[in-house]
């Protein structure tokens, strides 16, 4: 995995007819904070562990969101490999809750069908919501033969990524094979709860 | 001390998925501790997970949603204790919303019956600061307890312990698993990464990004004089350890649970419990000899 490029520079003027402004006050609504307020100091993308890695960063997409480039904001791998840590929000001198926003923008990305910025990580999570709805519970083991499966052997080292430290870490029974479950009332509740449009992507 | 089976706290408890299916090495010496500590726990009947990062990464109803199911089935007057960061974070934040927002209540209250959102919600580590500290101002002491001299911390809360503003709307940073090492005759080092993230699921799509992260962690660790890191986070210990091993990094710290620290200061002996020790991935037991609280 090399650093990204950061797209916010050089980049062309916006043209603000053409963009949503509309679009941080209903995030604002959403995720209960107002990004109006961002003073761009880029402390969140200082204390972010993943900045390396991702093509906005979290300010940047405080900045697209405020500028209204939705579909920027939402085609980002920043918003997918945002680990949720927030260590963004706790650092933020203004107190916006800055993961609250990528968790909003996630499912916009998912509603609007926006073509996914990072599609191993999204099939991760749909890994364990399936491995939730199966169980109630999660089972690390099966979620992670689920997303081999899900992701097709995407990438040279795929299939067989962490392949013999897995196999290693069974044998010793640091993770257990089989999945521990909750019994079938609370099963179809559990169901009915983790549901939504990820299911059928 | 434990004549009249009176407990010093009683309190529901949520293990969460990490700690149900594997953990045994941090599992095995929580009971010790409990029993050690007049601790009472009873597992919530018929959990469910609380939706991890995942959950709210892709949908913001369905945390809430199953974490009200979860209060549903705490026992009410009861606190409920959870020993992963990150459930406790999906927790607090649900029961926050859900006291914030009636109307959310009352639907789930039609579905799954009453919530307890009454209930304070504590993480594990806060509880044994509480236990250990009002003991030290009592004067009691424990039988047995022998005070790990020697041993040097780096404490690693991982990002478990950051919190939406919600509920921390400002205030000291924690540090209840600092004075729980220092209260247990331990030294802590002062170091650059206590709250930095393992990286988490990323771990699991993509090593390289992870192995990044945690030569940053462990290396950090070391260069402040570290002789281990110790962690309250099952799945941080976890992360950790693969990725020190698949990576190339050369100062293998050992990652050990809050749980099996207090244990040996409870008075468990280190070399009678190679049943905690196997699990590790980087072996421990070279720091527990070179600082003398291996006794043969």
């Amino acid at each position: 995995m090399y650093p990204e490029t950061k797209k916010l520079s050089n980049r062309e003027p916006v043209n603000m007819n053409e963009t949503d402004l509309a679009f941080a006050s209903k995030i604002g609504e959403i995720a209960g904070t107002d990004l109006n307020t961002c003073l761009t100091c880029m402390s969140c993308s200082g204390g972010c562990p993943m900045y390396t890695y991702m093509d906005y960063g979290p300010h940047g997409i405080m900045r697209l969101a405020v500028l209204g480039l939705k579909n920027e904001a939402l085609a980002s791998n920043t918003i997918w490999r945002c680990v949720g840590c927030h260590a963004c929000a706790a650092v933020c001198p203004m107190a916006i809750n800055i993961a609250g926003v990528m968790d909003y923008l996630r499912e916009e990305c998912l509603d609007d069908d926006v073509h996914a910025g990072d599609r191993p990580l999204l099939d991760f999570h749909r890994a364990f919501l399936w491995s939730l709805r199966r169980h109630g519970r999660s089972n690390k083991v099966e979620l992670m033969g689920h997303h081999k499966l899900l992701t097709l052997g995407i990438g040279p080292k795929a299939w067989f990524q962490d392949a013999i430290l897995g196999t290693k870490m069974i044998l010793m029974g640091k993770l257990h094979l089989m999945p521990s479950r909750i019994m079938s009332k609370g099963l179809s509740q559990v169901r009915e709860i983790v549901t939504g449009k990820w299911l059928d992507l | 001390m434990n004549e009249d089976k009176s407990f010093t706290f009683e309190a529901s408890y949520f293990p969460g998925c990490t700690m149900e299916t594997g953990v045994d090495e941090s599992n095995r010496p929580m009971k010790i501790v409990l029993d050690r500590l007049n601790i009472k726990l009873n597992e919530i009947d018929d959990w469910n997970c609380c939706g991890s990062s995942s959950g709210h990464a892709l949908n913001h109803e369905i945390p809430i949603a199953l974490g009200a199911r979860n209060f549903a089935r705490a026992e009410k007057g009861y606190p409920v204790v959870i020993p992963c960061p990150n459930c406790f974070r999906n927790w607090v934040v649900a029961q926050n919303h859900l006291i914030e927002d009636p109307s959310l209540k009352e639907k789930y209250e039609k579905e799954f019956g009453r919530l307890n959102l009454n209930s304070e919600v504590l993480n594990l580590y806060d509880l044994y600061h509480k236990v250990l500290s009002e003991a030290k101002e009592k004067g009691y002491e424990y039988e047995n307890a022998t005070p790990l001299k020697g041993l040097k911390i780096a404490v690693y809360y991982g990002c478990g312990a950051m919190y939406p503003k919600v509920i921390r709307p400002s205030g000291q940073p924690r540090d209840s698993l600092e004075r729980v090492i220092k209260l247990i005759g331990a030294e802590n080092v002062v170091w650059p990464w206590p709250n930095r993230c393992c990286s988490a699921f990323v771990s699991a799509v993509y090593p390289d990004i992870a192995e990044e992260l945690v030569t940053q962690i462990v290396t950090g660790a070391f260069d402040s004089g570290a002789d281990a890191i110790i962690t309250a986070c099952a799945m941080c210990q976890m992360n950790l350890e693969m990725r020190i091993v698949s990576s190339k990094l050369k100062t293998k710290l050992p990652i050990f649970h809050l749980n099996q620290l207090l244990a040996l200061y409870l008075g468990e002996k280190a070399s009678e419990h190679h049943d905690w020790w196997k699990y590790h991935l980087v072996d421990p037991v070279p720091v527990l000899k070179k600082t003398g609280i291996w006794v043969d």
